[in-house]
């Protein structure tokens, strides 16, 4: 079975009464491997949203189909497989908790696959040991910081043992110390558990860490590559998206002349180029 | 005191039973009294239990007041020439209802002893659905939601310069009225979005469910489950007989 998600014309409209359709996503053709830190970027009612909702069947497409490896979302029999295919984190964690108890709030997902609950115990405890909460297992979840509050709504996800994993606009409703926390998780995931990342987000410098970035307009794949060449090209100023401060400095010690790795465009990797 | 959630739930069924079949002052404020006992029991203190039951007093003084009046009687405490306002009987039935509401609120008090994951636990241990338990649990949840949201839109309004004191009752009434829609709707997205995550974290994928954790009965239980339904049906039968 193919290890990737894939949009294949996928087409959304919104019916109002009374008024024409609108489209939130129009014709998308993309693909997305297993194993890849995707960052989606665009302005406002871009589709993002629509999008990651569409890539485990919460929103199926109007015209096309989504495949999540190989699985067609518009097929009812394989929800259940999907949703576990796929796991979705919100921009709210106040909006995603349920449960009064940080281990129990992990369990839940866990719980709705029917699993034994040996199999629970060991999912709760690994999701938590790597989501860095297992010293808060036993905590409320509205004691957490922000930044903990998210990583809760992560590892509430993981023990559904998911390949790929979708958040929207995760860091929206964090400080600058919960987004370090999140971000550094979802690396680690990435990394160290082959999980696909795909992350959508306002703020280049979050998504400039991943491998590929896309980035949506108009309910079109506006561009699609790695970070680098998207904050070079042309076109993604003309989406309205400006690139992050690092790409900007790389990319005006380029123009100056200097001999710099055009592909820097975090922190870290500039760090590490003028150590070198 | 250490009891499973199911003890307490029929505790709480018991006393509220009582205070429905019970209809008289001196019935409900024994029954007060033992479920004040019973807090202090599960290590509630009167500054705790006050404070439960601050939210109410305005309440309870308006049905107070409504039910002196409004109830008919022949031994007449006040007047107003040949039309009796306030009768011993109307001011029995007064007491009679806050005295009710007061001991339902107090047993109600002992639900906040354990989690409403606890309450779900218990509930579909007793064979209640799932989906039924969740409801009631997720109902319960989103009513200080509903007073935070309130509080929000009115914290709004005062920033636009309204004084909510100086506005008269009149004119608040309508205002409420038009605040519900905002407060309604913002809620309304807010189950949403709980509902989107739960759906996203495979809630009702399978007909089954597992648990990480069981609840079980202890000895204790048994007899505090037994006493307690014994106690209550001798009562009853006592009150009605």
């Amino acid at each position: 079975m193919d290890g990737r998600i894939e949009l294949i014309d996928a087409t959304k409209e919104y019916k109002h009464a009374g008024s024409p359709p609108v489209s939130a996503l129009n014709c998308v053709n993309l693909s997305i491997r297993q194993g890849e830190f995707v960052g989606m970027v665009g302005l406002n009612a871009s589709g993002k949203t629509t999008l990651a909702r569409m890539l485990n069947g919460l929103i199926l497409p109007s015209r096309g189909k989504v495949l999540v490896n190989g699985l067609d979302t518009a097929d009812l029999a394989q929800k259940k497989e999907i949703r576990r295919l796929v796991g979705m984190v919100f921009q709210n964690p106040d909006n995603q908790i349920i449960n009064p108890i940080v281990e129990e709030e992990v369990a839940f997902a866990a719980e709705n696959l029917n699993l034994s609950p040996a199999e629970v115990r060991r999912r709760v405890d690994w999701a938590l040991e790597v989501s860095g909460l297992a010293d808060l297992r036993h905590h409320a979840p509205q004691m957490l910081s922000g930044g903990q509050k998210q990583r809760l709504a992560v590892a509430a996800v993981l023990v559904m043992q998911p390949s790929y994993l979708v958040l929207d606009e995760p860091t929206s409703m964090l400080d600058e110390d919960g987004r370090y926390e999140l971000i550094k998780t979802l690396q680690d995931l990435n990394r160290q558990q082959r999980l696909s990342i795909i992350m959508i987000s306002h703020r280049m410098e979050e998504v400039a860490p991943a491998e590929r970035i896309i980035v949506l307009h108009q309910g079109t794949v506006y561009l699609d590559g790695p970070p680098a060449e998207v904050f070079r090209s042309p076109r993604f100023a003309l989406a309205g998206l400006k690139p992050p401060p690092i790409a900007r400095l790389t990319n005006s010690l380029l123009r100056q002349g200097h001999p710099i790795d055009d592909r820097i465009v975090t922190l870290e990797q500039m760090v590490e180029f003028l150590c070198r | 005191m250490l009891l499973d959630p199911r003890s307490k739930m029929i505790m709480v069924i018991c006393i509220s039973s009582l205070a429905l079949i019970y209809n008289t002052p001196a019935r409900l404020l024994q029954l007060l009294l033992v479920t004040l006992v019973l807090l202090f029991i599960f290590s509630f203190n009167l500054r705790v239990i006050a404070g439960y039951l601050k939210p109410f007093v305005f309440l309870m003084f308006f049905l107070f007041v409504v039910q002196s009046i409004f109830s008919p009687g022949d031994r007449v405490i006040l007047a107003l020439g040949p039309v009796s306002l306030i009768s011993i009987e109307g001011v029995l039935a007064g007491a009679t209802v806050v005295l009710r509401l007061l001991v339902i609120t107090a047993a109600a008090m002992l639900f906040t002893t354990f989690s409403s994951r606890d309450f779900i636990l218990g509930l579909v241990q007793w064979k209640v659905p799932y989906e039924i338990a969740f409801m009631v649990s997720t109902a319960l949840r989103f009513l200080p939601l509903f007073r935070d949201e309130l509080k929000n839109v009115l914290t709004a309004i005062q920033l636009r310069g309204v004084d909510l004191k100086k506005v008269p009752w009149g004119k608040k009434m309508v205002m409420y009225r038009r605040l519900t829609f905002p407060v309604v709707y913002r809620n309304m997205l807010k189950a949403e979005q709980l509902a989107i995550a739960m759906e996203a974290r495979a809630f009702r994928a399978y007909p089954q469910r597992t648990y990480l954790r069981q609840l079980n009965l202890q000895r204790v239980d048994y007899v505090v489950i037994l006493l307690s339904l014994l106690v209550t049906f001798i009562l009853i039968m006592r009150y009605i007989g």
